[in-house]
């Protein structure tokens, strides 16, 4: 092997050409193959040479050495610049086909796909905005340079920019085309494709200077500052993690964008209405748009958000409407919204929309905002199920930038609610994730406090999560209450609750299946045997077993004391355990027999 | 976080409804709530379905829905709105029974249609929540597919699939119609009609759509039985026509028809159904019918007929190209491998070469030649065979997309023609491919050799001789390929190039003067040949060539020689020396018989103004050094002398053959007058008597009187008088010089009188012609040829394989000899024989079937 390094490092002077590249590569996965560190770490060093890339077999040297199982070789290409996205098939494979835990664990630190996981949904949804053909007409200007037309979204651009936010309530107000000075085309598409969170062309040496003028001009000096540090790197290899780095960091800075858009623009502007309400069932069909006069609405459609929807929110608790100037572009990230805002019947019920044409051109993808009068702007209910503005809110929050810092557990519930009508499986799983870590002790003093701060009992949470379908939320209180079944027995008024519960979980079943388990029951029982750590990995511990185990060995050799043949506290603790277990399950099987059921 | 109770101005209950319990009863009625949900949501569905929508919300049905679910009323929700749908399309049922007129009908039925998937479309939108929880949940068809199960069920296939089987009976009755020629106006309705068809598809029990749509288990095996019935009458109407190309025609424009129709209307599964059906019933069941069909009722024959037409009558008749071609489309559709075609087409092209030599006889006699010689019949017959070629490689090109199959089987054909087996021409009409070849190329190479081409050669040749020549030989080499019997081919070439040679008054055939390049035509044949065929068969024609070399050679040497002599009496000789080993024995075998052997029997007497020259030349020869221990021999049967003789008219240069130049040389003046000058002969006025002639030459009988026919008979070279002047020589006849001799140029030719047409004026004379003995030997020699060659094959094989059966033995043969000739299986167990006599083979001690090689 030693040879192969002279004779590489011989060759490192001609790697400017891609022959040698090539072959380097090929080099180098071998020495992934091998575990060869030294000729690993040698190959490094060759400028040019992208460690991301792949073999014909589509083997990247990350996926290899991690598949042959070189821990040192993994950690050397990672902190060279490998990439791992587990979002990515590459990404997936090499985590799968870690050889050992422990690369499996080294690379699950590097995974890129964390961050990437929390910001795709959010990213790929801005960037699909810019799609040419977008069933729901939201485009209301139009950037032209020559005889390129680049159609977008006003409440985008200042939502992220402020030089465009005052453009767009000033200069630009009335006006729906507009020409750009700086004729050049492709810097202006660079930075709409970054505004958009596209892939932007910020590395063509040509235009990188007229770039950073431009961006700083718009005031994206973020933008600037990237394209500024790119243009120091020389290295393709710290490019592309810088570039990388950049990547994330715009999304991020996006969704600050929408987080200060939603704050100030529409939060801020916002309109309350005191109402008389109705009884709760009637809040169902409250027709919110009768609450507001129309230069009420006029006024919160000059809201600087540039809205095109107005969305309502019923506070119960202050008897109020809110109403909520925002954009049925992100509201379109509800497949509940998307599909009403595209729906035929949505559609014929409300006015056609202006579309901009001039002398010369029409567009029929085009909104003339200038020409858009109240009934163009539809009032809808942000949802049935809600009547509180915190949660309508923290719903825009979630549909605009996909983060909602702090959930109230008094307003989980309400929200996981929410989200499934609306279909937002995310914020469903957010909802659960927040109940469920809050209440992770499974102790008794838990089980009590949880009815007073979230609201719902824990039987009533286990109701929420079928009605949900939330398994996670389903399982954290299955959970609760098999840490908790003694507690339950001895309070009268819990147990019927309990007994109540589990008649209803029996009937959910026979709704579907004439079978015999109560899937309650059958959580309940799993979480008891982990509770009691009776699970197959403690079978050491059960006295039979063990004593037989050590009959065997010892008759073998003739050595009696060999070893003893388990420690007597770890078995007291079995023994009890055992004993706790059993009783627990004999409640469960009282209790069944009581309802008259079988399981 | 401050209790949300502080900020509340009326004190409410939790908002708990959502989460119902047994426990906590609602305070309304449930059903009561449900009723109220429904009749909002089944009055908008029926405003859907009367397509009024504008005065609907979009979320307040949605949210109704939703709450429905939510509370459990999924299932109930579910069936309902099935039921409403039901109710609905039941009654559009009835007004689409109502309907009498079919096109009406089928408009209808896809209004009912598209309508219905629009509503449908709507309502799903609506119940969106029921579609993405209770749906998915009891896995049930998705709203949409249950809508379209409904329109299955309670509009197509309701009582008895009442309107399923009109759409099926009118589509298809309009297809049928358009079949028939009939411009259709509801060909939008048929597709569209179609398309629904095949959208309903029979439903599983859960949320599955599988099993065949209504397209595939109702339309489909209708369409096809309609259409088998359909084809089988219009295919048996086609057949009926009784004439061959309009049945090629009609079909085939059905079927191009057939498939736009069925590209146009119907699904491509269809598709390979429907063609098979078409294909069996219309090509495969009737094509061998039309192409068995007699000449007037145009069958394959009649398509052909061109070919042949144009091959002897020289017409330039267009070929049935087209048709032939629809043919092999038709043909294709049924086979890949046009196995049909290339049957029928063998059949007929042997047929037609079959018939080729009649036809050509025929031709002959018309055009009025009255000896039609072998030479003339052989080249018509080997020129009407390429042109034959020809003509169907056209064919092949233009109408039979030059497939490859195809050609193999027209050219197994022609050589199935060509080559009719020894035992099968005794008919009269048989031909000996090789000897006709031999026999052609013959003829062209002494038209080559001619100064002045001949009117046939101007009719192929355009301005270079060149041209032609090529043309011949890749004429030759074309045909030669078709020969199976090449050894034969060898045998006949042979024979004729000795005789080009022994007959030619030069050495050798210069391709004509104009040639630029010198190539001897007898050179590029032998090369050619031997491209073809390998140079080791040629072997006893390239030793003649040799001789033929070496005899130019030697007259050079010896022309040297004479212009340095002073003798006087010696007179210029062309030589040809042959090695008699290497000529053809019906030629040679007599070679002694001109000299004066031991028993001093002189049979031939050579001329005595001859003499000297045969003297002096023998003594060239034999001082030569490599010519110690060989014998010369002279052989006056071969060759030509020229004389000048002067006739009172004029004096001529006359070329004749030796015989005859011998016998005028008996006329020359032998005296001479008082000043010692020679004294003219017609002064002599010298009369022989033919056994006076017979006795001072010694020229055997048969060529006396041959060759005097030549000279005294023969019109047009009457040098002689012979009294009386009878056509035949008898032997009390009298030869004189014909004073009154004259010829309109003075080079006069003397052809020799064909040996054939001397026999025939000897018809008594029972010795066999020299063209018998010629074949003879020809064949003998073949068969000799033959001998070695399966002998040599068989010693190969066997010393490669050592043990063989002897049916394993013939096979390998055949294979190793097809390119040479066929092998009977009588001779190569004669061979097998023979070899075990010479102890190459023996049998196996055990199976007398198996053969070992002895080493």
């Amino acid at each position: 092997m030693s040879v192969q390094v002279e004779r590489l490092n011989g060759d490192t002077t001609l790697t400017q050409n891609s022959d040698s590249l090539e072959k380097a590569f090929n080099d180098l996965c071998n020495a992934c193959r091998t575990g060869d560190i030294e000729v690993v770490e040698t190959l490094l060093s060759i400028p040019n040479l992208d460690v991301n890339q792949v073999d014909k077999f589509d083997y990247s040297p990350l996926i290899l050495s991690s598949l042959c199982g070189h821990l040192k070789v993994v950690e050397l290409l990672l902190s060279r610049g490998a990439v791992c996205d587990r979002d990515t098939f590459e990404g997936a494979r090499c985590i799968y086909g870690a050889l050992t835990d422990e690369i499996r664990d080294v690379l699950i630190s590097f995974d890129v796909s964390k961050a990437v996981d929390l910001n795709q949904p959010f990213a790929s949804h801005i960037s699909s905005l810019l799609n040419i053909t977008n069933e729901i007409i939201t485009k209301d200007i139009i950037f032209q340079v020559g005889a390129e037309n680049l159609k977008l979204n006003r409440f985008l651009l200042a939502a992220r920019s402020q030089y465009f936010q005052n453009k767009l309530s000033t200069e630009w107000k009335e006006k729906s085309i507009i020409n750009m000075t700086p004729e050049d085309y492709s810097v202006l598409k660079s930075i709409v494709n970054h505004l958009y969170l596209r892939t932007a062309d910020i590395e063509t040496e040509e235009i990188q200077d007229k770039l950073i003028q431009m961006a700083t001009e718009f005031g994206l000096n973020d933008l600037a500052d990237n394209i500024k540090l790119l243009k120091l790197v020389r290295d393709n290899k710290s490019k592309s993690k810088l570039k990388h780095d950049m990547g994330l960091r715009k999304v991020e800075k996006a969704r600050k964008d929408l987080d200060t858009f939603l704050q100030r623009n529409i939060l801020g502007e916002k309109l309350v209405i005191e109402v008389e309400l109705p009884d709760e069932e009637e809040l169902e069909d409250l027709d919110c748009s009768k609450f507001i006069t129309i230069e009420q609405k006029q006024n919160l459609m000059t809201a600087s958000s540039i809205p095109d929807i107005i969305v309502a929110s019923i506070d119960y608790d202050t008897e109020s409407i809110a109403y909520y100037p925002v954009n049925k572009s992100i509201l379109a990230r509800s497949e509940y919204y998307d599909t009403m805002l595209k729906s035929e019947i949505f559609l014929e019920s409300n006015r056609e929309l202006p579309l901009l044409k001039d002398e010369k051109l029409e567009f029929d993808d085009v909104i003339n905002r200038a020409s858009l009068v109240d009934e163009d702007v539809p009032i809808i209910r942000i949802s049935t199920t809600s009547a509180n503005s915190e949660v309508a809110e923290m719903i825009l929050s979630y549909l605009y930038h996909d983060n909602i810092p702090n959930i109230p557990l008094n307003l989980t519930v309400e929200l996981l609610f929410v989200a499934d009508e609306l279909f937002l499986d995310r914020l469903k799983t957010m909802c659960a994730v927040n109940i469920s870590s809050s209440f992770d002790k499974f102790n008794q003093e838990q089980f009590v406090s949880i009815k007073d701060s979230v609201g719902y009992n824990i039987y009533d949470l286990v109701r929420v999560s079928w009605k949900t379908r939330s398994d996670k939320l389903e399982h954290h209180a299955s959970k609760m209450i098999a840490h908790n079944l003694e507690y339950i027995y001895q309070n009268d008024k819990e147990r019927y609750l309990f007994a109540d519960l589990v008649r209803e979980s029996a009937n959910r079943i026979k709704e579907r299946h004439e079978t015999d388990t109560i899937e309650l029951i059958d959580d309940i029982r799993y979480y008891l045997s982990k509770k009691y750590a009776l699970g197959d990995e403690f079978e050491d511990l059960d006295p039979v077993r063990v004593l037989y185990k050590a009959q065997q060995k010892s008759k073998g050799e003739g050595v009696e004391e060999m070893i003893e043949p388990f420690p007597r506290e770890e078995l007291r603790i079995y023994k009890n355990a055992r004993m706790n277990y059993e009783r627990d399950i004999e409640r469960i099987d009282t209790l069944l027999d009581n309802l008259q059921l079988d399981a | 976080m401050i209790p949300a109770g502080n900020r509340r101005s009326k004190i409410r209950p939790p908002r708990k409804s959502l989460v119902s319990s047994s426990l906590e009863s609602s305070t309304t009625d449930p059903t009561v709530d449900y009723e109220k949900s429904w009749s909002i949501l089944s009055n908008a569905i029926i405003q859907i379905q009367n397509k009024s929508v504008s005065n609907l919300s979009y979320e307040q049905l949605y949210r109704k829905a939703y709450i429905l679910v939510l509370r459990k009323y999924g299932g109930k929700l579910y069936d309902n709105v099935a039921a409403l749908i039901t109710h609905h399309l039941l009654n559009r049922r009835d007004y689409l029974v109502s309907l009498t007129d079919s096109e009406q009908f089928m408009k209808a039925t896809l209004t009912e249609w598209d309508e219905h998937l629009q509503s449908m479309k709507f309502i799903s939108d609506v119940l969106m929540y029921l579609n993405r929880v209770y749906v998915k949940e009891h896995k049930k068809l998705l709203i949409y597919d249950l809508g379209i199960q409904l329109f299955k069920d309670n509009v197509i296939k309701y009582s008895d699939d009442q309107v399923g089987k009109k759409i099926v009976e009118i589509v298809i009755s309009e297809i049928t119609r358009n079949r028939n020629g009939e411009v259709i106006t509801t060909n939008m309705y048929i597709t569209k009609l179609i398309n629904m068809l095949e959208l309903l598809v029979e439903s599983g029990s859960g949320d599955i759509q599988f099993g065949e749509n209504y397209y595939q288990s109702s339309f489909e095996p209708a369409f096809l039985a309609s259409s088998e019935t359909f084809f089988y009458r219009l295919s048996s109407e086609y057949v009926n026509y009784n004439l061959g190309t309009r049945y090629i025609q009609s079909t085939s424009k059905f079927i191009k028809d057939e498939e736009s129709r069925v590209n146009f209307y119907l699904p491509e599964s269809t598709y390979p159904k429907l063609n098979e059906l078409m294909n069996n019933i219309m090509i495969k069941d009737k094509i061998d019918t039309i192409l068995s069909l007699p000449y007037d009722q145009q069958g394959l024959s009649y398509l052909l007929q061109p070919v042949i037409t144009n091959v002897i009558e020289g017409s330039n008749e267009r070929y049935h190209i087209q048709d032939l071609k629809t043919l092999y489309d038709l043909i294709g559709r049924i086979d890949e491998e046009q196995g049909i075609l290339r049957n029928k087409l063998k059949q007929h092209i042997i047929a037609q070469g079959e018939d080729l030599p009649k036809q050509i006889r025929r031709s002959l006699e018309n055009s009025g030649e009255k000896r039609p010689n072998p030479a003339t019949f052989a080249i018509k017959w080997i020129e009407a065979v390429l042109k034959y070629h020809e003509e169907f490689a056209v064919i092949h090109k233009e109408s039979f997309y030059q497939d490859s199959t195809v050609s193999q089987a027209i050219t197994y054909a022609m050589r199935e023609f060509i080559n009719v087996p020894p035992s099968a021409r005794k008919d009269t009409n048989a031909v000996n491919a090789p000897e006709l070849l031999s026999i052609y190329m013959d003829y062209h190479i002494k038209q080559i050799g001619k100064p002045s081409p001949s009117k046939e050669i101007d009719a192929i040749n355009t301005s270079d001789s060149r041209d032609y020549v090529d043309i011949f030989i890749e004429k030759s080499i074309q045909f030669l390929r078709f020969i199976k019997d090449k050894d034969a081919f060898e045998a006949h070439y042979a024979n004729h190039f000795a005789k080009r040679f022994l007959s030619s008054k030069s050495g050798s055939q210069v391709i004509s003067s104009n040639n630029k390049m010198g190539i001897d035509i007898e050179e590029l044949l032998l090369s050619k040949l031997g491209e073809e065929m390998g140079t080791t068969s040629l072997d006893k024609i390239i030793r003649m060539n040799k001789d033929i070399k070496l005899s130019k050679d030697i007259t050079t040497d010896w022309k040297k020689l004479l212009s340095q002599s002073t003798k006087k009496e010696l007179i210029d000789v062309e030589l040809k020396i042959c090695n008699v080993n290497d000529w053809p024995k019906s030629m040679v075998k007599d070679y002694k018989a001109f000299t004066s052997d031991e028993n001093g029997q002189t049979s031939f007497i050579w001329s005595k103004q001859l003499r000297p020259t045969i003297r002096e030349f023998e003594e060239f020869w034999f001082s030569g050094k490599k010519n110690d221990n060989k014998s010369l021999y002279w052989s006056p049967k071969f060759g030509s002398i020229d004389l000048r003789i002067t006739y009172p008219s004029r004096t001529y240069d006359i070329n004749l053959s030796t015989y005859a130049g011998i016998i005028m040389l008996l006329f020359a003046p032998q005296s001479t007058d008082n000043y010692g000058n020679l004294v003219s002969a017609f002064e002599e006025n010298k009369e022989l008597s033919y056994e006076e002639i017979k006795e001072l030459t010694g020229i055997a009988e048969i060529d006396l009187k041959r060759h005097l026919q030549s000279i005294a008979v023969a019109p047009r070279s009457r040098l002689l008088i012979k009294s009386p002047m009878t056509k035949d020589v008898n032997d009390n006849d009298r030869f004189k010089l014909n004073e009154k001799f004259k010829s309109p140029s003075v080079k006069v030719k003397v052809l020799t009188v064909s040996a054939a047409s001397s026999v025939a004026a000897n018809a008594q004379t029972k010795v066999k012609t020299e063209q018998e003995e010629e074949a003879d030997e020809v064949k003998a020699n073949i068969l000799e040829g033959r001998k070695l060659e399966v002998n040599a094959a068989i010693v190969r094989i066997m010393k490669s394989r050592h043990t063989l059966k002897h049916n394993e033995l013939i096979e390998e043969l055949t294979k190793q000899l097809s390119n040479r000739f066929q092998p009977s299986i009588s001779l190569i167990k004669q061979r097998v024989e023979d070899l075990i006599e010479k102890e190459y083979l023996k049998r196996d001690e055990e199976a007398s079937n198996v053969y070992h090689y002895v080493a």
